[in-house]
């Protein structure tokens, strides 16, 4: 058919089709007093003139004013309501990201590759970026994952800068860290520099300092920026200078010329300590050389006979007694029974013994006696003592000045319960340590304030204390597993009678040791170190087992239902009556884990139970137990 | 009267409007007669029932004779008279809420059955039947309206792209439905 016919038999059916409603037209438009009605009664008398007069006021309230009106208000509704949900869509989308975003730590290391790390509240690594062309190439070429944390990643960029060859001995690292809660801060500066620092001796490179600077969280600036633009501004010196400069120049300069606060990792600060002493001791070698006198004074064992004075600081050692961690000194069975906790802030080397033994060096009169804790509850190691007397604000300064000298020495005599120390200088020392309590008695000093530790199914640790307590700033707490390494964790929640520490990467029915620093005894003002061990026993997961499949009667392959993390993993298996069997893990999978079982038998029914598992979500590891029976189908038809 | 309006399909003088703003029911009637065929095609093709479009035009009328005034002259009167059913249409849907219907049920309802020409009937029939109501409306506001495409466009608010591209596909579905079979 033709376009023309076809329009043509469009229009011809049409113009049959439609109604001529004229008539019913002017009927509704006189229903409905439109210009027509008067014009209608034009034939009555009325002129058009006055028709047209009643038209404009009709035609202004018309409905169809009213109508188009409803349409321009549904319309415009309709419109509001789209940007008005719009609006809100982006709000959201804009307050999700902020929140991302504030909930992100940053972290920015300056070697002289400038890795910027970013991460969440529990450590979790989220991204890392090069800040500078090093940094790009370091980032693209090292392997990490993604909720790794922090402190691994540490180990990787450290090992990787040191196998390029950017971080040499004697050179800087700078970490800055924007985050807000300084909690946070002070753990993550103790975690990453004692993470550095092991690493740093693994691979044999001494003598790196590790600088720590804390910037606000919306600084524009990242890194080592921040240190010179802060060092252009206040302090003068040249930002082009500032830029030329290496980190430990940069470092040197802000100790040497500034009062800006760098916090410095531990060995960092002993190296700094160590080559302080050396320069110091070269000094006193210059000027002492044309007197060199070499005084002796022995050291004699003491006792103190006023019974007042003991009766002070029996006191003073019973109202401490429940906050210290340190060891107390106890009174020696034949001397008068009094306690003394006299030490000196200035290292000696102390000598314990589980005997009663009684340290007296000759106290100088011009130097101030301080009470502040001396040694460990328990006899240490040379280095584990060394390393505990400078981790509690000891210094290691005249031990070492003396030795250079070699004109001190010191004999302990156990025996006498004599010790005797020969110390060169004019300062005279008087350290009196009586019977150090037995382990039994230290454990329950050590742990008297904390009344129970709980651990949750999700992982926070729950600790409850006997006595109110008070946080100051340096509150830190430190969460240690057996072999010694640190789990990450955050206080979450604190009061006085109660402290909430979220962790990661817990292991159920581990023995872990939590250390809890900055904290005092409502009443008190001395802050004291809590440590107490504990196991986490109510860890739960959701990783759950779909199917057991048994194989040549000895290999059992569990088929996870969602994708599995393992950390030291165990597995258990016992059968109904109780009885367990050796059992090991052959391979872990992501969704299957397939262990070896020996001994087991036809027709009986086991139960597995693998611990140390979680799901991608969680942060902490449980386990999962699962009973299977081994039926064989064919030996059960040849039975019947 | 210019000359090339005279050659519309559906030619209406925009001077009609002032005589009926002056009170000619004669205009009205003339007006009535030049439109209210392509009205009613074009609510029909809307509506799919004879009834609502017969309606719908005596509102439209109803609408043109309060609006007369309104009018401003801007080529081709028909547009501004289409916008009118379309927006009356819109509107009653809003109140009842418009359903689609299949064809079936609204065949009945169409009133197809008034055309005496079979072959009549058949065409329109199918062009019910096979054809979007876009590209039903193309053709009825083209063809039985004597709309340009180009005013077609500003009246549905579509590009005039799409506006030729409906109308053709319309027509060339038409004419392999019917082939050689008329």
């Amino acid at each position: 058919m033709k376009k023309k016919e076809l329009k043509n038999r469009i229009e011809c059916g049409f113009s049959e089709l439609a109604p001529d409603i004229f008539e019913a037209v002017m009927e509704e438009a006189e229903i409905q007093k439109v210009a027509f009605c008067q014009l209608k009664s034009e034939d009555t008398g009325m002129s058009a003139q006055e028709n047209a007069d009643i038209l404009q006021p009709e035609v202004e309230n018309s409905e169809l004013n009213d109508d188009n009106l409803f349409m321009l208000k549904g319309r415009f509704m309709k419109y509001a309501l789209s940007i008005c949900g719009v609006l809100v869509v982006a709000c959201l989308c804009l307050f999700v990201f902020l929140a991302n975003k504030k909930d992100s730590l940053y972290i920015v290391l300056d070697i002289n590759p400038s890795i910027q790390v970013e991460m969440n509240k529990s450590y979790q690594v989220k991204g890392i970026k090069g800040l500078n062309e090093d940094g790009k190439s370091v980032v693209k070429e090292i392997q990490w994952k993604k909720r790794e944390l922090v402190q691994d990643l540490m180990d990787t960029i450290i090992q990787d800068v040191v196998d390029k060859s950017y971080l040499h001995e004697n050179e800087g690292i700078l970490v800055t860290l924007s985050i807000a809660d300084k909690n946070i801060c002070y753990d993550l500066e103790d975690k990453l520099g004692d993470r550095i620092d092991k690493k740093l001796t693994e691979l044999d490179v001494q003598g790196v300092t590790t600088a720590f600077q804390k910037v606000e969280n919306n600084s524009a600036n990242k890194g080592r920026k921040v240190l010179e633009e802060e060092l252009a501004k206040n302090y003068g010196l040249n930002q082009e200078q500032a830029k030329k400069m290496s980190i430990m120049e940069l470092i040197q300069y802000c100790q040497d010329n500034t009062q800006l606060e760098l916090d410095f990792s531990k060995s960092s600060v002993k190296g700094q300590e160590t080559q302080k002493d050396k320069e110091k001791v070269t000094k006193e070698q210059k000027t002492q050389s044309k007197s060199s006198q070499i005084k002796e004074t022995t050291t004699q064992v003491k006792q103190k006979d006023s019974k007042d004075e003991e009766k002070s600081l029996e006191d003073e050692y019973s109202e401490n007694i429940s906050e210290e961690t340190t060891v107390p000194f106890k009174d020696n069975e034949s001397s008068s029974g009094g306690y003394e906790r006299q030490s000196q802030k200035v290292t000696s080397p102390t000598t314990t013994t589980e005997s009663s033994a009684q340290v007296t060096l000759p106290v100088s009169p011009q130097t101030p006696v301080q009470t502040t804790s001396p040694a460990s509850s328990e006899p240490l190691a040379e280095s584990d003592r060394t390393e505990q007397q400078e981790s509690e604000g000891y210094s290691s300064q005249n031990t070492e000045g003396s030795s250079e000298n070699d004109s001190s020495d010191y004999t302990v005599n156990t025996e006498e319960k004599e010790i005797k120390y020969t110390i060169e200088g004019e300062s005279e020392y008087q350290i009196n340590i009586n019977n150090i309590d037995s382990g039994k008695d230290k454990d329950e000093l050590v742990y008297q304030n904390i009344k129970q530790i709980t651990c949750t199914s999700a992982g926070n640790i729950n600790i409850l204390f006997k006595d109110k307590v008070i946080y100051t700033s340096s509150l830190r707490v430190v969460i240690r597993d057996e072999k010694g390494n640190d789990i990450a964790c955050r206080v979450v929640k604190n009061n006085k009678k109660q402290m909430t520490v979220s962790a990661v990467g817990m292991v159920k029915d581990n023995r872990y040791t939590i250390i809890i620093e900055g904290i005092h005894r409502e009443g008190s003002n001395q802050a004291v170190k809590i440590t107490k061990a504990f196991i986490a026993k109510d860890l739960m997961t959701q990783s759950k087992i779909r199917k057991i499949t048994v194989k040549d009667m000895e290999f059992v392959t569990l088929e996870m239902k969602s994708e599995t993390y393992y950390k030291d993993t165990t597995v258990k298996v016992k059968d109904a009556d109780g009885n367990q069997y050796d059992a090991k893990i052959v391979e872990k999978g992501k969704d299957e884990i397939k262990v070896q079982i020996l001994g087991m038998k036809l027709e009986n029914s086991y139960f597995i139970t693998i611990n140390g598992i979680k799901t991608y979500k969680e942060n902490n590891y449980g386990s999962v137990t699962k009973d299977f029976n081994i039926v064989y189908k064919e030996i059960d038809s040849f039975k019947i | 009267m210019k000359e090339g309006a005279q050659k519309r399909k559906v030619y209406i003088d925009e001077r009609l409007f002032e005589r009926i703003r002056q009170g000619d029911q004669d205009a009205f009637r003339e007006l009535y007669e030049l439109s209210y065929k392509p009205l009613y095609a074009f609510l029909l093709s809307y509506t799919q029932n004879s009834e609502d479009a017969k309606d719908l035009l005596q509102d439209t009328f109803v609408q043109i004779l309060k609006k007369c005034d309104l009018y401003r002259e801007q080529g081709n009167p028909m547009a501004w008279m289409m916008k009118i059913a379309k927006n009356l249409f819109l509107m009653k849907c809003r109140k009842e809420k418009y359903t689609d219907t299949n064809y079936d049920d609204m065949e009945n309802a169409l009133g197809f059955d008034g055309i005496s020409n079979a072959d009549d009937r058949i065409v329109l029939e199918k062009m019910f039947e096979i054809l979007s109501l876009e590209d039903r409306n193309m053709i009825i506001m083209h063809d039985i309206s004597g709309l340009k495409h180009r005013e077609i466009a500003r009246l549905m608010d579509m590009p005039l792209g799409t506006v030729i591209a409906r109308y053709n596909r319309g027509i060339r579905k038409l004419q392999k439905e019917f082939g050689d079979k008329l």
